[in-house]
């Protein structure tokens, strides 16, 4: 499998916070890729320098072979790069389906009307309330909204940033048999996230940061087993 | 169907109020189409991708400024339109650093830049010992009346377009949240500096034909800031988010005006900054929005 998304020794802040010292990952294509870290790792600024809405100090950013450096984050869009960033943000005073459109803007009209169909089937509970405002639906119907906001744009691949943030176990665990079936049918994914267990489960490989550097790296089933990850992190 | 035709209706019955009226109602027509057509252009960028701009009336000044210059060596008319181009060439100059930031810069950087270019002008106008012009010759009250209620329904129909346009959908996410908006593929700075080149280009033919109707120019007084404050009074008393807004506001603003301006001046300021913070504190969308706040909820 080739190598659809990476990043190479990447320097990332805000001012004088420097919040990635130095991150490297790559995401193959077809794969659910997974990017653990406590809280404060570097999880957002890293979904944030691959989405293109900040500019890494230094290294590289490579999608589908090319350095994409000055590449504008609407851009990497079309280019079939897209986001759902963290805690949904929905537009709240747009309609569900003005919502999903607005995530098709960079398609043509009539592919955006089939897209629209498409996600509709994926998510039912969308269809049933199209045209209510965003704002009213409920956290875990939000982060759907999102899941197909981000959809519309027919992306190669999607960068998920802590999808199941803030969300009732049985909504997280909706939301992660829907992004595998996102990946059954075709799209490449990215997943920051804090529950590592259900996140290792899912995943096909993982990478995890602490304070802005690499720790451990490899297959999520080996990962789930390694000692020093179900210390860490599972509590184990 | 009613409301186009009550609207075009109003807009017959205003064109016609030269032919019935007095021309101190010409005059009021004329002060509150200028209002509208300001207050619209500003609603583009201001109320829609909710970047505040403190300093609009850098625009209407510059339109003012070229009318000046253009004086009796190329027709007004032409003036007028190159007033309007200036304007928006101001607009992208000043937008293509400020608008890639976000936040409040621009707002500072609006007024700052409205205080300069005022500074600027009073200083070309020393250099070349010019100190306050009189414009004679111009057109009559009539013709600019025409003009400026051109401009302002030019400028309603601009700011209604463009709220139902895949453009105005764009601003308004980039208002509510402008990196999801990014997220999502919406060229954020692209649409906002296109956003405020179109919002300074009738203010500034607003300003060229406002010269002509005071036949004076003096910098300090045609760069005003008080004429920028006074847009966001109307917009916020109005309502920002859609073509109606402006309409409310103005009228609203323009009507007190001539009741207490004339009898109470003081009272009038007084009024128009106590109005601003009622309306800032109890209803924030305006005119308009509690009208449309009530017929949603009793339809």
């Amino acid at each position: 499998m080739t190598v659809l998304l990476s990043m190479e020794l990447v320097a990332a802040g805000y001012g004088d916070a420097e919040v990635l010292r130095e991150v490297s990952l790559s995401v193959r294509e077809g794969s659910i890729t997974a990017l653990l870290g406590a809280n404060g790792a570097g999880k957002t600024t890293v979904m944030r320098v691959l989405a293109g809405m900040l500019p890494p100090r230094n290294g590289i950013v490579r999608f589908a072979g090319n350095d994409v450096a000055g590449v504008a984050a609407w851009d990497r869009v079309a280019a079939g790069l897209a986001l759902v960033p963290e805690g949904r943000q929905v537009f709240a005073d747009f309609t569900i389906e003005e919502n999903l459109r607005i995530g098709g803007c960079r398609r043509p009209a009539a592919k955006r009307t089939a897209r629209l169909d498409e996600i509709y089937a994926l998510f039912p509970r969308l269809l049933e309330r199209r045209r209510q405002l965003a704002g009213s639906l409920s956290g875990g119907e939000q982060q759907m909204l999102a899941l197909g906001r981000g959809l519309m744009s027919e992306p190669r691949l999607l960068l998920l940033d802590e999808p199941t943030l803030g969300l009732a176990p049985a909504m997280a665990a909706a939301v992660f048999d829907l992004i595998r079936r996102i990946r059954e049918a075709g799209t490449t994914i990215l997943i920051a996230e804090q529950d590592v267990r259900t996140t290792l489960q899912t995943a096909d490989h993982a990478f995890v940061i602490e304070n802005g550097r690499n720790v451990l790296a490899g297959p999520a089933a080996a990962l789930l087993d390694d000692a020093a990850v179900r210390e860490s992190y599972l509590g184990m | 169907m009613k409301a186009p035709l009550g609207l075009a209706a109003a807009v017959v019955a205003a064109a016609a109020l030269p032919l019935l009226g007095s021309d101190y109602a010409v005059g009021i027509g004329l002060s509150l189409a200028m209002w509208v057509a300001l207050t619209q252009s500003w609603v583009l960028i201001s109320g829609m991708a909710g970047y505040v701009s403190l300093g609009h009336v850098v625009f209407y000044g510059t339109g003012a400024y070229v009318m000046v210059l253009a004086w009796q060596q190329y027709p007004p008319w032409l003036a007028v339109l190159a007033g309007g181009i200036a304007a928006g060439v101001l607009a992208l100059a000043i937008g293509w650093p400020v608008l890639r930031v976000r936040g409040p810069s621009f707002v500072i950087l609006t007024f700052g830049v409205a205080e300069l270019v005022k500074y600027v002008v009073v200083n070309v106008e020393g250099a070349l010992g010019r100190f306050g012009r009189v414009l004679f010759g111009g057109p009559d009250l009539q013709t600019l009346y025409w003009a400026m209620l051109g401009l302002a329904v030019a400028a309603s129909v601009l700011t209604y377009v463009v709220r139902r346009s895949r453009f105005g959908g764009g601003l308004i996410a980039i208002r509510e949240d402008e990196d999801a908006a990014e997220a999502v593929g919406i060229p954020a700075a692209k649409l906002k500096l296109a956003a405020f080149a179109l919002s300074a280009v009738i203010p500034g033919m607003v300003g060229a034909i406002m010269v002509m109707r005071s036949t004076y120019f003096e910098p300090l007084q045609v760069f005003s800031p008080v004429v920028s404050f006074t847009i966001v009074t109307m917009a916020v008393i109005g309502g920002s988010d859609d073509a109606p807004g402006p309409l409310f506001g103005a009228a609203f603003l323009v009507v007190l005006a001539e009741t207490l301006w004339s009898t109470l001046p003081e009272a009038y300021m007084i009024a128009q900054g106590a109005l601003l913070i009622a309306f800032v504190l109890f209803a924030p969308d305006g005119i308009h929005g509690r009208l449309t706040a009530r017929r949603a909820r009793s339809g």
